[in-house]
């Protein structure tokens, strides 16, 4: 789980352009939206590519997408049990 | 109606008109404008998210509006006018090529060119009208005369104008001014000095 949580740092960083930020400046259980680390709602339409492109997960229910989304422990708890 | 001040930036060169601001050796342009970035200390994280043209037309917007007093001006009352010959080509093939496997939402909102006046609309507060031509070559006069309309028609004191063309990332140019409805300013705003003004 800590592993995963790692490489979707990473990949979250490298995919919405957060040049500015580090992978440890990031927190496992940060809200990612928000007043968290307040990505906004075309960051919300990368995450769902990255879930999909990334570990063959199809998000298509917003409500879903907003609990999925939450944090970065959430994405990995989902990740982990759909894939 | 008057010049403020003005930016170009060309060929890794950021000038105002009267000085060479900012010099890089890195040709590259995102990298020459994320250095200059990083060297001024601007804090607007959106910036990384940008497309090339999009940082091109922000940084040179940054170098206008640099020592105005903002708050001389209403939101409503500062307008943009901007023109270019390449649209957003070169964006409008990287969203293409990431069609193939699956679309990029991050790139297809950069496939409207008139999307870099948002961005400066959003850093600087402004709520101007604002419009974006594409025109085969760089033309002064469709700027001037699109400028003296807003000007004539509408509550607007202040326009930022210019050319903002991005084809590669060693071929890009901006050329911007800051223009007052006033008789005061660096120099008169005609079709002349908006060709002939260059760094």
């Amino acid at each position: 789980m800590d592993s995963l949580i790692e490489e979707l740092k990473i990949k979250l960083i490298e995919q919405l352009n957060l040049e500015d930020m580090e992978p440890d400046e990031i927190e496992a259980d940060q809200a990612l939206f928000g007043d968290g680390l307040g990505l906004d709602s075309i960051d919300a339409l990368e995450l769902i590519v990255l879930m999909e492109r990334d570990y063959g997960i199809k998000i298509t229910d917003p409500n879903k997408g907003r609990e999925v989304f939450a944090t970065l422990t959430s994405m990995a708890e989902y990740i982990k049990a759909n894939s | 109606m008057h010049i403020l001040k003005y930016c170009f930036v060309s060929d890794a060169e950021i000038s105002d008109g009267s000085k060479i601001l900012f010099k890089s050796n890195d040709k590259d342009l995102k990298s020459f404008l994320k250095e200059f970035y990083k060297s001024e200390k601007l804090e607007y994280p959106k910036f990384y998210k940008m497309d090339a043209q999009c940082k091109l037309a922000f940084i040179a917007a940054e170098v206008l509006f640099r020592d105005v007093v903002r708050e001389q001006y209403k939101n409503e009352e500062i307008a943009m006018i901007f023109a270019n010959s390449e649209s957003t080509l070169a964006t409008d093939m990287s969203y293409w090529e990431s069609t193939k496997d699956i679309a990029s939402p991050a790139l297809f909102v950069y496939t409207l060119p008139n999307i870099l006046m948002g961005e400066i609309a959003i850093k600087n507060k402004i709520k101007g009208e604002n419009y974006f031509f594409v025109s085969e070559n760089f033309d002064a006069q469709l700027l001037h005369q699109q400028t003296e309309i807003v000007f004539q028609n509408t509550t607007t004191k202040l326009v930022v104008v210019g050319w903002v063309n991005y084809e590669s990332e060693t071929n890009y140019f901006a050329k911007l001014f800051l223009v007052s409805k006033s008789e005061i300013g660096l120099f008169p705003f005609t079709i002349d000095n908006i060709n002939n003004l260059n760094k």
